[in-house]
Formats: C-alpha cells, structure tokens, sequence
C-alpha cells in the first residue's frame, strides 16, 4: 500500500510545534513519503499524488495521551472552527474530502496531546510514543 | 454607560494569537477587538543573530504570509548594507510575492468570506451543494502554492530566496511550466470578481477613512519605498515612526497603528483605490465593468478588491515568467558590514514595514509593523458602525448582529498564522 505522513504545525507556537518536532526526529527514518505542512494542511490538495492511505500527524487538544484513530473515527470528530478564520485539520480533511476526485482509501490520525500555544509542555516519553505508534501504522502495511 | 445588550464572540480569529470581540449596546455602541495571546518576541529572537539568519527566522511569525516576511526583511537589509540585486532576482522576488498573494486571497475569499455571502456556517457546509465553488477556491490556492514552491524551492517557509538573490536559479523550463499554470487558472479568478460582483454592501459601515499604502517602484508592484496616504501626504518608509503611532490598549496584547491620530485602513481596497490607474490586462477591464463596487468608504470592497488583484498577480505572473531569462549569476554582495535599514512591501493584507540595525553582520535590533496591527482600530470603527447601524434600524436579534460583526471583521482577512490545523476534542 502507497503510503504518505503529513505533519502539522507550527514550528514555534509551544506545543503546536508537536507535528514539526517529530517530523524533525523521523524524517530520515521512516520508509514512506513524509511531508511538513505547517500549518496549512490544504496544501495536502496540490501534493497529493494518488496515495491510499494518508497518516495525519498533529497536535490534539483535549486529550491526555497519544492517540490514533482511523477513518470514520477521524471524520466523528465534532472539530468546528471556533470562530472567523480559524479553519482545524478535521475540516480542511472533509473539504479536501468532497473536493478532491482522488483521495486516500484509508486515512489515520495520530493525535500528541497539546496544552499550550505559548508553552512547550511535550515531553520525550510523549514523543517516543507518538513515533512508536507512527512507525506501528506505517509499518502495518506500507 | 449602562449596558443593555452585549455581544460576545471568544475565539474571534488569530491575530498573531487568540483573539475576540465584545460589542456593548447601551446609549452609545461601543467595541473592542481584544488580542489575547502573548506576544511572540520574533524581534528580540533575532537580536544577536547574523542577518541572514535572522532573515530565516522571521517567515516563521506566518505561515500564510511567510514570503513578506522574507522578502521584506531581506530589503531592509539589503537596504542597510548597501547591496543593489540583479533585474532578474527583482523578476523572481515579484512572482514570488504575487504568488504569495493569490494564495492567501483565494484561502480568504473561498475559505473564509464566501460561505458567509451565501449563507453557509462554514466552508465545508458549503462544499456539499457548492463543489465547483470551493474546488475554484482550492485550485487558485494550490496554484500559489505551486510557484512559490518553484521559486524558493519548498511550500513551507520558502528558503531559496536569500539576502543578494536567491541560492538556487530556477531553470527556463520551471518557468515555463508556471507560465502555463497561470494561464490555466486564470479564468477561475476571473469567476471570482464575478461573484462578488453580484453582492452589494451593507451601507451601515460606509465610512471616510484615510487609505495608507505604497507608491509602487513598478506598475501595480508590491515594493517602493514611499508610503502614500489617501489624503495627499506621502513620507518615505525610513519616517515611519513619525507618522504611523503605535499604541497599546489595556484589553490587548497587540500593539494598534494610528495615523495623524486617526484609525486607517491598509490592504487591497486601499491598493485599489489609490492605485486602480495602474492596473491593466483584464483585470482592469474587469474593474471598468465594476467600478462601483470599489467603493473606498466600505471594508466589504475588501473582498472585491482582493478578488480583482488575483487576476492581476495571475496576469502578471504569467508575463514575468515570459520575460524571465533564467541566467546563471551569483548573489549581490554587500558594500558594508554595518549599517540601518528600512523596508515596507504590500503584503495580501497591507503595509508590511521592517527596520533592521546592523553592526559587524550581526543584528542589534529589528521592529516589524504588520498590517494587522495597522488596521485593528479602523476595524473596531467598523464593528461598532455595523452594531449600530443594525440596532437602530430595528434588528434586536443579537445574534444576526453578531454573525454581521464577523463579517466585518473577516473582510478585513485578518492575518491568521495557525489556522487550519488545530484540533480540539
């Protein structure tokens, strides 16, 4: 299976910088295509190139421990814009979903849990964590 | 005051941070744009640094507007150590810019302002019975996003283009091929102006307001070094200080730009109105066909405005690309290790100004004004004229006035860095 990794985040803004930071750690490591989007996940719509499954990896608010989740998991998500221009990652992914003619049979989410845009409180067992569970996903069948 | 009615909007946008708004009703409307995040320090983190690392910092205060702040820190440096670039670096650095601004409009007029025109919660809402709207939106985008990443060579903080030039000199054939895309795209920035065209504004928020922006080196360009003001004054960048005041409000973090005491107003629609003249291809046949709603005294022509620059940067990108030689040559040096600088570009927002002090290579200190900060006060002006307007025309829902506050403070496109990616469970 045709696999691609976008990481999310910015490269500054505390622990929102959790996508950058294990893209930094994995980038040479991990046999798949990865991609840093930033902060700006649509840009997911020009780099596309037919994968069938896509690994989300981004910071999560709201959660204690990393998480994955799959598919309709991702889309159940009540993640709504909490207000004028501020878009999240679940709704960029159903827009690009209705959007793109191609898109990525399987999709996965690995969720770092963030506190802060201000502080970075991600610790190294958090972020050993999270790789483990990447290279677990990838791994399964790319 | 006694307040009778409060609207109260938390997480209004990200203005370099978190930000809401809170409209009070009483015998008078009152409003306050409060800016709640922490500030980030970018000036200070490149104090002590070498300049051209501290020009690769700076792209990093946005991810949208990355390309301002790269190029134009990299003026003001360029600016401070006497280095004088190549015609063919000015050619790249333009379609790099105009690149920049078609992303960043499509992203705000199909993202962000349109749902709002035809009635939709949001842009996914919209997706479902709008498809080829939205995939208008996305393509515009993508195309942005393609020739920047062409130019300095990645999508994310492009880092090709360098003080003196640009470390790698794309080839003919790269430029060939983003002539042929803007060619491509063009008709759907065409649709766009046609859209708005069809929407008129709500007049409660007509208002004089004093328009700030550049006098272009070239045509309807993004560089100059003169700042021009809509009521006939004009000083160069290097006065800014005396003429552009920033004060700082207790309910935000954000510092807020006036000018001769007054809130004013930067971006596309001051752009427009000022320097409509210089415009040309279709994107002034378009404007011709549609003059009246450029209308100066509304921010909702924002939108218009921003809509007819795509065809514009669209059109200009396209001949830059046909008129690009792609020689091979090495960066400009610098005359001298020491000196000040200042620079000021239009980015898809407004006025982007950058002063930078250098001794021995290494920066002392750096200031940045962004557009955003410029224009919160003019955007409170508006929030409280929208507010009022409604409420003594008889709308009491406070809801419908809130929904129309947003509105207003999104035909502004308020500059968000972190907007598409957060998720909160």
């Amino acid at each position: 299976m045709n696999c691609i990794v976008v990481f999310l985040g910015s490269e500054v803004a505390g622990d929102d910088s959790a996508g950058y930071e294990i893209y930094m750690r994995v980038k040479d490591k991990i046999k798949a295509r990865l991609e840093y989007l930033g902060t700006d996940f649509f840009k997911f719509y020009g780099i596309y190139r037919g994968e069938e499954k896509l690994v989300i990896v981004d910071a999560v608010y709201g959660i204690d421990d990393v998480i994955h989740l799959k598919n309709n998991e991702i889309f159940e998500i009540e993640d709504k814009s909490q207000g004028i221009h501020f878009l999240s990652a679940i709704e960029a992914l159903k827009i690009m979903r209705e959007v793109m003619e191609n898109f990525p049979k399987e999709i996965h989410l690995v969720g770092i849990p963030a506190r802060s845009f201000e502080e970075k409180t991600l610790d190294e067992k958090t972020i050993k964590k999270a790789i483990e569970m990447i290279e677990e996903v990838v791994l399964r069948d790319c | 005051m006694k307040i009778e009615r409060e609207i109260k909007v938390d997480h209004l946008a990200r203005i370099e941070g978190k930000a809401g708004v809170i409209v009070e009703i009483g015998k008078d409307i009152k409003a306050k744009i409060k800016v709640t995040e922490g500030p980030r320090f970018f000036e200070l983190i490149t104090k002590g640094k070498k300049y051209d690392d501290a020009v690769a910092i700076c792209p990093r205060i946005c991810s949208f507007c990355s390309i301002p702040h790269k190029l134009t820190p990299i003026e003001a440096v360029e600016n401070a150590l006497g280095i004088e670039t190549s015609e063919q670096t000015k050619l790249l650095r333009n379609i790099l810019y105009f690149a920049n601004m078609v992303e960043s409009h499509a992203l705000h007029l199909y993202l962000f302002a349109i749902p709002d025109y035809l009635g939709y919660p949001d842009a996914f809402s919209m997706a479902k019975e709008h498809l080829e709207l939205v995939k208008n939106g996305l393509e515009l985008k993508d195309f942005g996003v393609k020739v920047q990443s062409i130019i300095g060579s990645r999508e994310i903080h492009p880092e090709n283009a360098i003080v003196g030039g640009f470390g790698k000199i794309p080839s003919k054939n790269e430029m060939e091929k983003v002539k042929e895309m803007a060619k491509e795209v063009i008709k759907r920035a065409v649709a766009t102006v046609d859209f708005f065209a069809e929407y008129e504004y709500p007049s409660y928020i007509d208002y004089e307001r004093n328009h700030l922006l550049i006098k272009p080196y070239d045509g309807y360009g993004v560089y100059g070094n003169e700042i021009v003001a809509s009521d006939g004054f004009s000083f160069n960048v290097s006065y800014y200080k005396e003429n552009i005041k920033e004060e700082v409000v207790p309910y935000s973090f954000a510092k807020r730009g006036k000018y001769k005491d007054k809130p004013f107003m930067v971006g596309a629609i001051s752009r427009l109105t000022n320097n409509h003249a210089l415009l040309d291809g279709e994107a002034k046949e378009l404007l011709n066909n549609y003059r009246e709603f450029l209308n100066p005294s509304n921010c909702f022509a924002n939108n218009f405005a921003q809509a007819i620059e795509m065809v514009y940067f669209i059109e200009k990108i396209a001949e830059l690309a046909e008129n690009y030689e792609g020689k091979d040559e090495s960066k400009a040096k610098a005359e001298k290790k020491s000196g000040r600088g200042y620079a000021v570009t239009e980015a898809p927002r407004g006025l982007l100004i950058y002063e930078v002090e250098i001794e021995n290579e290494i920066v002392k200190y750096m200031n940045v004004i962004t557009p955003t900060a410029m224009f919160l006060p003019m955007m409170e002006v508006d929030v409280v004229n929208m507010a009022k307007g409604m409420w003594e025309n008889g709308y009491k829902d406070i809801d419908l006035i809130g929904k129309k506050v947003e509105m207003v403070i999104r035909a502004y496109d308020p500059c968000i860095s972190c907007s598409v990616h957060v998720i909160k469970i």
